[in-house]
């Protein structure tokens, strides 16, 4: 496996597997790796890559936005604690007032696919299901992921060429050689 | 189509726009425009919002708004990133700046561009933030 840092120009072999971070990254704006993804999507987009999302990346984008909604509602601090128990307790008013936002990440996809670019989610097959599911738990033990990084890993291999992320996790990862010819192409400030 | 028709139907298409969804009471307003210059339109339209904004309480400096406003504007400090897509100067530097929309531009067909300027930085966000971290599944 490769890691590599991205800078325009990177080979983005196509199907690229895209991390929630990166989907965040490039839908909120500000943050310090907002350009470099941004110029991801761009990249693929242009060049007509094959972009691959999980329902997992979907699922953790949204909690990235309710999180940075409740933040919001309440003028917190970046670094404020965020518990599913606080989201409980305030769904209604983040989706009250940040209901559209809510929605980003899933019609920023939506538009790119009625567009015409190519948007595919993973896992279609139940093989392919079961083999994601399977090496989940490797992933975890012999590279001490979370299981939510694991599962991307297992994803990527699985389905992909390239795997997009902003997580440096990985970057220990690229240390082993279990992944074999999967690039992860890694976003980091400059 | 008078001026402050085009500025409600530019309004509802601008999904960058953000209009208030709480009901606002105003004094009523009535414009009728007849064929003329375009200055005498804007000067108009001009009397009839100052009315409007005096029954507010607001007063308003009786000043001849052709020295600043020749003819009528839609938009002050807008750009037209694709067709059907405007955005004020601020918010174009934050969504745009430094990216090479032209260059890719020219690489996508015009539909994937204009998605993807749609929906890139489509939210706000901060400079501390954590894009990664914030991305995590949470604690229960």
């Amino acid at each position: 496996m490769t890691f590599t840092t991205w800078r325009p120009g990177t080979a983005l072999n196509s199907p690229v597997y895209l991390d929630a971070n990166v989907l965040v990254g490039a839908t909120v704006t500000k943050h310090r790796l907002y350009r470099q993804a941004v110029e991801v999507v761009g990249e693929l987009l242009a060049s007509g890559a094959t972009i691959l999302v999980s329902l997992l990346g979907v699922q953790e984008s949204l909690w990235a936005l309710a999180r940075l909604s409740y933040l919001d509602l309440f003028r917190l601090g970046s670094n404020t604690s965020f518990t599913q128990r606080i989201y409980e307790r305030h769904c209604d008013k983040i989706f009250e007032k940040y209901g559209e936002r809510m929605s980003a990440v899933p019609a920023m996809l939506r538009g790119w696919s009625e567009a015409g670019a190519a948007v595919a989610s993973v896992s279609k097959t139940d093989s392919d299901f079961l083999r994601v599911s399977d090496l989940t738990p490797r992933y975890m033990r012999q590279c001490k992921l979370t299981p939510g990084d694991a599962a991307h890993l297992a994803l990527a291999k699985t389905h992909a060429r390239t795997f997009v992320t902003a997580d440096s996790d990985f970057k220990s990862v690229a240390e082993s050689d279990l992944l074999g010819d999967l690039v992860v192409v890694h976003l980091s400030p400059r | 189509m008078s001026p402050y028709t085009l500025v409600s139907d530019r309004a509802q298409l601008q999904p960058g726009i953000r209009v208030s969804e709480e009901p606002q009471t105003v004094p009523s307003v009535s414009i009728t425009l007849q064929p003329r210059r375009a200055d005498d339109v804007w000067e108009q339209f001009s009397e009839a919002v100052k009315c409007g904004a005096a029954k507010l309480g607001f007063e308003q400096p009786d000043t001849d708004v052709r020295e600043h406003q020749p003819t009528p504007r839609l938009a002050v400090d807008t750009v037209i990133v694709a067709p059907g897509i405007v955005v004020s100067a601020s918010e174009y530097q934050e969504r745009y700046g430094g990216i090479d929309l032209e260059t890719l531009r020219r690489r996508m067909s015009p539909a994937v561009y204009k998605a993807f300027v749609r929906y890139i930085g489509s939210v706000r966000g901060r400079e501390d933030l954590d894009v990664d971290a914030i991305s995590d599944i949470p604690d229960e």
